[in-house]
């Protein structure tokens, strides 16, 4: 069967400078792999993932359509995160084409303050794009909930193709009630990403409690390399990895627990599972699971350590294995989730990558609108998801995973996904100085105590 | 007809008061002609700045137009966050040590390029190349070096300095001086240079007439040399203080203002609070903060350096 060619790229978490580098790997993927589809209870998402390459141009058409009223000529503008240029520009070229003399011109910038600049002061200047790129949720300058805020995205709740929509990460997209986009699809927040060649040759298996993954740093360390390459300079890296531990400690036995913390019925500090998410990461840095600088190694430190096989596993956004394979081709990557205590306890935890709004100045309205639906068309997104290394909103709801991806599915089908904290958090600091101050944990800073007190002030910030 | 001798005198005096009448005229010229250029530093420069200030008074996101009047809550919300003084000291620490290294570094530095070496002109472009370079691009590299498996520690291994090797930029006792080793790197050459210039404009005939008199080495440098470099030295020392408060690509490059804070300045904090967090009023406020503080110091520091050059020439 032909083989599917993942093309990742990276990017971690939120804001951030953080990076991209783009690349083009291929590597001979499992076929989509079905599952179930999953019901799992809303909680957020951070940021999107970055780059990537070429995306296979999508064939318009499959989901049978009634016949539309051909659009007016229209001369759109659409703006998005340049990690999404490599899924975007074949969808626009193919929309263009179904289209005759309506032209969409994309505009793209990096993620974080470029995004967050430019953005908003074209809102504001009144001279916005037909289309706007958004995150979900509330902890990012430019997500869904800080838009619709101001009045920029338009009411889509009645359009088409809102079923489709992958339904644990929905509410992401609303405001106020209203849905103000659309999504196109969802990534493990933080994986376990290793090297099946070099499992294999030292007999090694894939961990399923937290203490054979010790068990297993052990052993990984003995055979003398770092066993897994963490990133911990970048913040995003370390709340983000924080957060997917605590999908196992936290919400896998409490789905209403953000709830009850925006409540103010508990805090961080008097939840048992957010001080064992804590307290595993210590036990990880003590048990000889990272390289002495993990502390102060940046994104491409952790990328290139686990590219050129000096160590054996990576924990960080899925999305970054682009970056490896672009390193290092022949790499035969695998996934898994980080085990929980039990492996009944372990989940894989989903972050929303993103959607697509409609401004409310638009003067092409209907143009805008047909090109949402479009995007909506099971192969298109799929496609666009495909060339950002991301999971569509319509496989994420099929259980179909794309690629090394695959590796994941019985998790899809066993109903032990979870969505993200980190989109739902009240402000848009708190998910980057959370990793800040995680990043004290290794560098002697801070105790499990105070990481935990920090959250909790973090999340009353305003 | 007979003229009226007033007519005749109002003419005399006219004839008189004309010729400083046009001086008066042509001085006027020089404003006439700076008058579009004050205007566009005002409209252009100036006025943005204070409409952009006054967001510092407002709890704006950045998104949306509107602006919620907050007063001074920004400012309370800013000194009462510890990091606010955390960053307010490395600011501190970064400018002051920078100003006194760069300056004694490119000083002697001129002191030794000043002679005729064959290879002065090469080594004053190799000392002078890091400010020319891009300080985020080198920033990047310098993080590298900085890795626990970068250069430098592989250079300490090599030399059997294992219990040197330190995680630089993440250990919260040396990462600030990984950032200040870089600042110094950038802008001694950049003191080298405005010293160079400073010792050109030096007469020879001086160091000759004290070398006459038998006068040592020292004595030629603390009575001739350094009383002329003055000016320089109020150049070159308020140039680096600005550059050492405003210090913000080598951090974000180097050390991205950890590990946990360690070394947040507040050039760092604004851009983070305003353009990572989305805290645009607090981040004005910070800003407003930054200026105040690099006005006041850069002022102050001017004036005394004026006040030293008057006493010593």
């Amino acid at each position: 069967m032909a083989a599917v060619c993942i093309l990742l790229t990276a990017s971690c978490g939120d804001d951030d400078d953080a990076d991209s580098a783009t690349t083009e790997a291929s590597e001979p993927a499992p076929e989509p792999t079905e599952a179930a589809p999953v019901e799992t209870d809303a909680t957020e998402a951070t940021e999107p993932a970055p780059e990537a390459t070429e995306a296979p141009a999508p064939t318009p058409t499959s989901a049978p359509e009634a016949e539309a009223e051909p659009l007016e000529p229209a001369d759109l503008t659409l703006v998005a995160l340049s990690s999404y240029k490599p899924g975007l520009d074949p969808v626009i070229e193919a929309f263009e084409a179904e289209n005759p003399g309506v032209t969409i011109e994309p505009s793209y910038y990096e993620a974080g303050d470029a995004y967050t600049t430019a953005v908003p002061t074209q809102f504001a200047g009144g001279n916005g794009s037909d289309i706007v790129f958004v995150l979900g949720g509330q902890a990012s300058p430019y997500s869904s909930t800080a838009f619709g805020r101001a009045g920029y995205l338009m009411d889509l709740s009645d359009e088409p193709w809102v079923e489709t929509m992958y339904a644990p990460t929905r509410t992401l997209y609303e405001y106020e009630g209203a849905l103000v986009a659309r999504d196109v699809g969802i990534a493990p927040l933080s994986i376990i990403s290793y090297n099946k060649d070099y499992f294999a040759e030292n007999s090694l298996t894939e961990p399923t409690t937290f203490a054979e993954l010790l068990t297993l740093c052990e052993t990984v360390a003995g055979l003398g390399i770092v066993p897994i390459a963490w990133g911990g300079a970048n913040p995003a890296v370390n709340s983000n990895n924080v957060a997917t531990l605590a999908g196992n400690t936290v919400q896998s036995e409490d789905g209403e627990w953000l709830a009850k913390r925006i409540a103010g019925e508990t805090t961080f500090a008097e939840t048992p599972g957010w001080r064992r998410a804590l307290e595993q990461l210590v036990e990880m840095n003590e048990g000889g699971c990272f390289s002495p600088g993990a502390s102060g190694a940046p994104l491409a430190d952790m990328v290139s350590m686990f590219a050129s096989g000096q160590s054996a596993m990576m924990f960080t956004s899925g999305i970054l294995l682009g970056q490896v394979l672009a390193q290092t081709p022949d790499l035969n990557p695998g996934m898994f989730p980080a085990p929980g205590d039990t492996a009944d306890s372990t989940r894989v935890t989903a972050q929303a990558s993103g959607g697509l709004g409609i401004w409310t100045g638009t003067d092409h309205e209907e143009a805008a609108k047909r090109f949402l639906e479009y995007v909506s068309r099971s192969d298109v997104i799929a496609g666009l998801a495909g060339g950002n290394s991301i999971i569509s909103s319509s496989d994420a709801t099929e259980g179909n995973l794309p690629g090394v991806y695959g590796d994941l599915v019985d998790y899809f089908s066993d109903d032990k996904v979870v969505t993200d904290f980190t989109a739902r958090w009240p402000n848009t600091s708190m998910n980057m100085l959370t990793g800040q101050s995680i990043q004290g944990i290794f560098t002697g800073q801070k105790s499990v105590d105070d990481v935990l007190n920090d959250m909790d002030t973090y999340f009353e910030q305003t | 007809m007979i003229a009226d001798p007033r007519d005749r005198q109002s003419a005399v005096s006219d004839s008189a008061a004309s010729p400083s009448r046009r001086s008066q005229s042509l001085r006027k010229v020089p404003w006439i002609l700076a008058v579009p250029a004050v205007f566009a530093l005002l409209v252009l420069r100036f006025l943005p700045a204070v409409i952009g200030a006054t967001y510092a008074f407002t709890s704006w996101n950045g998104v949306g137009v509107a602006a919620d009047w907050s007063g001074l809550e920004n400012f309370r919300a800013i000194f009462d966050e510890p990091i606010t003084s955390k960053a307010l000291f490395n600011t501190f620490r970064l400018a002051g040590l920078l100003v006194i290294i760069a300056n004694v570094g490119g000083l002697l530095l001129a002191l030794s390029l000043h002679k005729a070496l064959k290879t002065r002109n090469l080594l004053r472009a190799l000392f002078f190349l890091p400010f020319a370079l891009s300080h985020l691009a080198s920033g990047y590299i310098w993080q590298y070096v900085f890795q626990y498996d970068g250069p430098l520690n592989r250079g300490l291994r090599s030399l059997g300095l294992e219990s040197w090797q330190r995680t630089w930029v993440a250990d919260p006792q040396f990462a600030i001086y990984t950032v200040l080793a870089v600042l110094v790197w950038q802008y001694t050459g950049l003191a080298m240079i405005i010293y160079l210039a400073g010792l050109e404009g030096i007469p020879d005939e001086l160091h000759d007439a004290v070398a006459v008199d038998g006068a040592s080495a020292w004595l030629k440098f603390s009575r001739v040399t350094l009383p002329l470099l003055a000016p320089a030295i109020t150049i070159c020392a308020t140039l680096t203080l600005i550059f050492g408060f405003g210090a913000f690509d080598q951090v974000v490059a180097v050390t991205g203002g950890g590990p946990v804070n360690s070394t947040e300045t507040l050039a760092t904090q604004v851009w983070r609070n305003t353009f990572i967090f989305g805290r645009y009023g607090y981040g004005s406020a910070l800003a407003l903060i930054l200026a105040g503080v690099v006005a006041t110091f850069a002022i102050a520091q001017v004036g005394l350096l004026r006040y030293r050059e008057k006493q010593l020439l």
